[in-house]
């Protein structure tokens, strides 16, 4: 018994590794769901979104790569679902320079869907180097920092660009962040300073770390990780994954993936709890003996 | 004994501060490495990185009076790229089978699978950093974790050079004064005075 | 001399910087965006010695087959394939249907994925592990990691007598003592930080000049 109880703490930690695949394949194979509710701060972030008047125009900062992608892009495109859907404009830029091959075929499909056209409805100012400058440099001249968009017309000469000059021009702005440059540098270089509204979504990992913004209110809402991203799928389409309209056909892939946290998460608290079952009774019979 | 000793110093940019201090803690670590006779694998992923941390290496073993031992191509650039840059340093670990590991700076999410593999080697582990999110990680996966100023006191600590040390005295004084403003704020916010919130709101 | 010049540039240089957050002139920020500038090239140009460094390392490996040669030189390859790949593309290489962009979609992407992905199983082997109750803080960790995983999770909502209280426990924890616990790591990192810089710019610290 003694011998088993030992074993099982030091067992390799392949039968670990194995045990974490099933769980994750077990909720895509059998279909199982959970049912989750909706944070606060994400319910305050979806708020905020729902309350901008059609025509007002929002700065996307959407800072991922292709790690980071499957918690990010669900949020992201639910966002822009959301934001063309109330006839918000989008100016949108990067301080990552592995993202704008994630980010731009995405806002094209889902503005082409919306019949969103570009440079009147939105804008892609491209990838900036120079984080925290680069963030600075947004704060105080947009045109200045990107004199053209990503697709080489000039920035001033845009449409959606007109009366816009600096980040405090725009009606909010919207930080979808895996790390570093990110939410962080934003609120500490810009937002206090010129008093933006901004909401965020980040990493699971770094959620922690932007709720004392929230909690200030530097931040409006804040959609953490994938079930951040779950739940605002859940206020943007509470029907599902929709059947019809511009958004017909969007899988929902942060609802989908909730299924797999959830018994993922399970998996490591049963791990733990007998884990530490095994050290007790380990240490008890020790004693004894 | 004669195990290497890898250090890797963060993946963040020279001109960040904790891979500044990770620097100034590198030419001791590789000054003590040399006087044993062994060897320091330093895996950088910023190639200005590289050429700093080559320099200081080299600086090490020379006053260690072993400039014999210094091999150029111990210090190495991996790759710029985060996953591959921990792909390459796991790589090392694997192959090279340090007896310790240091990693020193600033970290993301590949801290917790350098940690690991590290741990699979059954090597020694030493972590400091200043990202808060990733402080977790290595104080499951790591022997010892240094956990945010640490990482800015060790090179003080370890010289003992009193100009240095004096600094983190005079860092202590500071944060009495910062315990005492939210004290005091805190009170005057509780009676309705903002003074010391105004105080210290920043912008317009 | 040789140790002089670097501590009066650092010293220099470092000043110059500070300056900008205290005074507010247009030029003084010109001149401050222009040595940051400066910076940036600096590095870039390390890349070409980074490139350098690689092949000087890993080229010889490969020519002697010292043990595991043929991953080395399977990276030499993707290297000079990818480089090769993003010259002939030049300003267009990241349109679709080029080399570098299938590299970046069918190579890059799924590889990035992948060792992120590793991290849910590092993560269960490194909890089963460290959350043992050896002792009085092991416990109140391995209590807390528990509470806010079962919180997070749907059938923790559902245990009875507890379910309804453990994401209002779980709020309190993320938001009370790990606020807390971060807010005084900033505080201190941000004061070590100032620290570290000041003893660089004063010359005070050289061992990253190897003093």
């Amino acid at each position: 018994m003694l011998d088993l109880l030992i074993k099982f703490q030091d067992m390799d930690r392949r039968w670990v590794f194995l045990g974490m695949g099933f769980a994750i394949l077990l909720p895509m194979l059998a279909n199982i769901t959970f049912g989750f509710e909706v944070d606060e701060r994400v319910q305050a972030l979806y708020d905020e979104v729902e309350a901008l008047p059609a025509g007002s125009t929002v700065l996307l900062s959407a800072d991922f790569d292709p790690a980071s992608r499957p918690e990010l892009d669900p949020f992201f495109r639910a966002h822009l679902h959301h934001l063309f859907r109330k006839d918000v404009k989008v100016v949108m830029v990067t301080l990552w320079e592995f993202a704008p091959p994630l980010i731009l075929p995405t806002t094209e499909e889902i503005a082409g869907k919306h019949g969103k056209e570009y440079g009147t409805d939105w804008a892609f100012l491209g990838y900036k180097p120079g984080k925290e400058l680069a963030i600075k440099a947004i704060g105080e001249n947009i045109p200045k920092t990107f004199p053209k968009d990503s697709r080489g017309n000039v920035t001033t000469a845009l449409p959606v660009m007109q009366g816009m000059k600096q980040a405090k021009d725009f009606a909010m702005l919207m930080s979808v962040s895996a790390g570093f440059p990110g939410t962080r540098e934003y609120v500490l270089q810009i937002q206090g300073q010129y008093n933006l509204k901004m909401g965020s979504s980040c990493t699971a990992v770094s959620a922690p770390d932007y709720i004392p913004f929230y909690k200030a209110g530097q931040l409006f809402g804040l959609a953490g990780g994938m079930p951040g991203s779950a739940q605002y799928e859940k206020l943007v389409f509470p029907d599902g994954p929709p059947t019809s309209g511009p958004a017909k056909g969007e899988r929902l892939l942060a609802t989908q993936a909730i299924n797999v946290l959830n018994l993922g998460h399970l998996f490591i608290i049963a791990l733990i709890v007998l884990g530490n079952i095994a050290f007790f009774i380990t240490r008890r019979i020790e004693d004894q003996g | 004994m004669g195990k290497p000793v890898l250090y890797v110093p963060g993946i963040d940019e020279l001109q960040d501060i904790q891979t500044i201090a990770s620097m100034l803690i590198l030419g001791q670590v590789a000054k003590t490495v040399a006087e044993y006779q062994s060897e320091i694998i330093v895996s950088c992923c910023i190639p200005i990185v590289r050429e700093v941390a080559d320099e200081v290496v080299k600086a090490g073993f020379y006053q260690a009076g072993h400039p014999d031992a210094y091999h150029p191509g111990n210090t190495r650039f991996i790759s710029s790229e985060q996953f591959a840059f921990c792909a390459g340093t796991n790589g090392i670990m694997l192959r090279e089978k340090p007896a310790t590991n240091i990693y020193l700076g600033r970290f993301f999410a590949e801290s917790l699978i350098l940690a690991e593999t590290g741990y699979i080697n059954r090597s020694i582990q030493i972590a400091g950093t200043a990202e808060a999110t990733q402080l977790p990680f290595f104080v499951a996966a790591c022997d010892y974790t240094l956990i945010g100023e640490e990482l800015f006191a060790v090179s003080a600590y370890l010289s003992r050079d009193p100009r240095l040390v004096s600094s983190l005295k005079a860092s202590d004084y500071v944060k009495v004064f910062c315990v005492a403003c939210v004290l005091l704020g805190t009170a005057l916010a509780s009676i309705g005075n903002p003074i010391m919130i105004d105080l210290f709101t920043i912008g317009e | 001399m040789k140790r002089t010049v670097p501590l009066v540039v650092t010293f220099l240089v470092g000043m110059f910087m500070i300056g900008e957050f205290f005074i507010p002139h247009h030029l003084y920020r010109v001149w401050t965006a222009e040595f940051l500038v400066w910076g940036l090239i600096l590095a870039a140009a390390a890349f070409v010695l980074g490139l350098i460094n690689l092949i000087q390392v890993n080229l010889p490996k490969v020519l002697r087959k010292e043990p595991d040669w043929g991953y080395k030189l399977i990276m030499l390859l993707a290297l000079a394939g990818t480089l090769v790949a993003g010259f002939a593309g030049g300003q267009d290489r990241q349109t679709p249907g080029t080399v570098y962009q299938w590299i970046f979609d069918y190579v890059f992407v799924p590889l990035n994925a992948t060792m992120f992905a590793l991290l849910a199983f590092y993560i269960a082997s490194a909890a089963f592990r460290a959350f043992r109750a050896r002792n009085l803080d092991a416990t109140v960790l391995l209590a807390a990691a528990i509470l806010v995983m079962l919180a997070r999770v749907p059938i923790g909502e559902s245990l009875p007598f507890i379910g309804d209280y453990l994401p209002r426990l779980m709020n309190w924890i993320m938001d009370v003592p790990n606020i807390a616990a971060r807010r005084a790591i900033f505080i201190g990192a941000a004061l070590g930080a100032v620290a570290t810089g000041l003893r660089v710019i004063l010359g005070l610290e050289r061992s990253h000049l190897g003093d």
